[in-house]
């Protein structure tokens, strides 16, 4: 197996762990919400599910990095400047800040979700997305609609569920 | 280049992520509720450690490699600034590093400390293990910027 | 321990900060620096570990009381300060 077989299998398994587990934290989070309270036995899954989160947080950036050696030791450092990969390594980034200020309580959930679902999935499709040939401006300016448009979605469910938190 | 020199670009770009990761993990330990003093020491000295072999390696491969083979290139590049401001920057700022993982080595160390004690402390260490991510995150953001300036 | 290490390292970002500015306005001090050291980077690296080194071991002496949260949020003003510094300086000699 080559350097860049192995960092691919890496890379995939860090973006498999995080954007599974924020998708079911999603899950777990709104159907324990719907009667206005959390109970322990519905915070279990969410508190079981964090590290496989930040396990899959830790792969992704070890190995991203991987791929920047890798590009920079066999000539081909253009690909560092590359828009598509400045955007992921950027929603990455906030991904970590937020994450961050989750945990330490400096922004609600109704913000610090819908952040954490967006940007994980941004960047799963940044990845994916080969022939995306836009400026690394639109690209975040794009990320940052969807971001603001699923704080309002979340709103919205909330509003229709009735739910309280 | 070299393979010492490769290893040398490796060891100082993996260790110092691993720094990264380590400080930052501090900051919701510093503040959280569940104090875990030990896991602090050990995040602590790892995080030292950890700076003191990227700034090893990156002094071999800076002053053996990038002066001669890497600057010129930059410099007639596209990019210039490249290695005039994002890289004069990063090497200097990277220095201020391992003296603010020293302090936070020596804070959550020392068995005088208050660190269980004193919440003021506490959120204090927590500011300035930010400050040591948010600098090694700027210093990594140059170093792609500069390695994609490289060609 | 903590304030000792704390006031040295404010110090030491200081002088990082004035040797990496003034080695660069002053051609022969960095020449002196890389004459020495082998290179200006190696210098600035080694004397800011002695003068660390050397205030460190003062301050366990002097024992300064000051609080320790102060100290700390000075370092990290200082460091924020000298980051901004160290930016500003090399933009503006990459455009003179």
């Amino acid at each position: 197996m080559d350097w860049g077989t192995f960092l691919k299998i890496s890379h995939l398994v860090g973006t498999v762990l995080g954007v599974g587990a924020v998708t079911f934290i999603d899950y777990f989070y709104i159907r324990a919400a719907k009667d206005g309270k959390i109970e322990p036995h519905e915070a279990e899954p969410i508190r079981l599910l964090t590290p496989i989160l930040r396990l899959g947080l830790i792969i992704l950036i070890i190995s991203g990095f991987g791929y920047f050696l890798l590009y920079r030791l066999t000539g081909h450092e253009e690909r560092l400047l590359n828009p598509r990969f400045l955007a992921k390594m950027s929603v990455v980034g906030i991904i970590a800040l937020n994450g961050l200020l989750l945990e330490l309580k400096k922004i609600p959930i109704a913000i610090g979700g819908p952040i954490s679902s967006v940007s994980w999935w941004s960047a799963f499709v940044l990845g994916a997305w080969r022939g995306l040939n836009l400026s690394f401006w639109t690209i975040m300016g794009s990320y940052i609609l969807v971001v603001l448009a699923a704080i309002l979605v979340l709103k919205a469910i909330k509003k229709v569920l009735k739910i309280e938190i | 280049m070299s393979l010492v020199l490769k290893l040398a670009l490796i060891g100082h770009v993996l260790s110092g992520l691993l720094a990264l990761i380590f400080y930052y993990a501090m900051i919701p330990n510093l503040i959280g509720k569940n104090l875990q003093p030990n896991f602090l020491k050990r995040l602590s000295l790892a995080g030292l450690v950890t700076l003191l072999f990227s700034w090893i390696l990156a002094g071999y491969y800076y002053t053996q490699y990038y002066g001669q083979s890497v600057k010129p290139i930059i410099k007639s590049g596209q990019l210039p600034w490249a290695h005039s401001i994002l890289m004069e920057t990063k090497e200097h700022i990277f220095l201020f590093l391992p003296f603010l993982g020293l302090v936070l080595a020596a804070a959550c160390l020392s068995s005088k400390s208050d660190i269980d004690k004193d919440e003021t402390l506490r959120k204090a260490l927590a500011k300035l293990a930010f400050v040591v991510v948010a600098l090694g995150t700027a210093v990594t953001i140059f170093g792609v910027v500069i390695s994609g300036a490289a060609k | 321990m903590i304030n000792a290490t704390v006031l040295s390292a404010i110090i030491t970002i200081i002088y990082i900060t004035a040797i990496t500015v003034a080695a660069d306005l002053y051609p022969p001090l960095k020449e002196f620096l890389a004459n020495v050291f082998s290179h200006h980077w190696i210098g600035k690296s080694i004397t800011a570990i002695l003068i660390f080194a050397i205030f460190t071991g003062l301050f366990l002496v002097l024992k300064p009381k000051t609080k320790p949260s102060f100290l700390l949020n000075l370092l990290t003003a200082v460091s924020i300060l000298a980051t901004l510094v160290i930016l500003t300086f090399f933009t503006w000699e990459s455009s003179r």
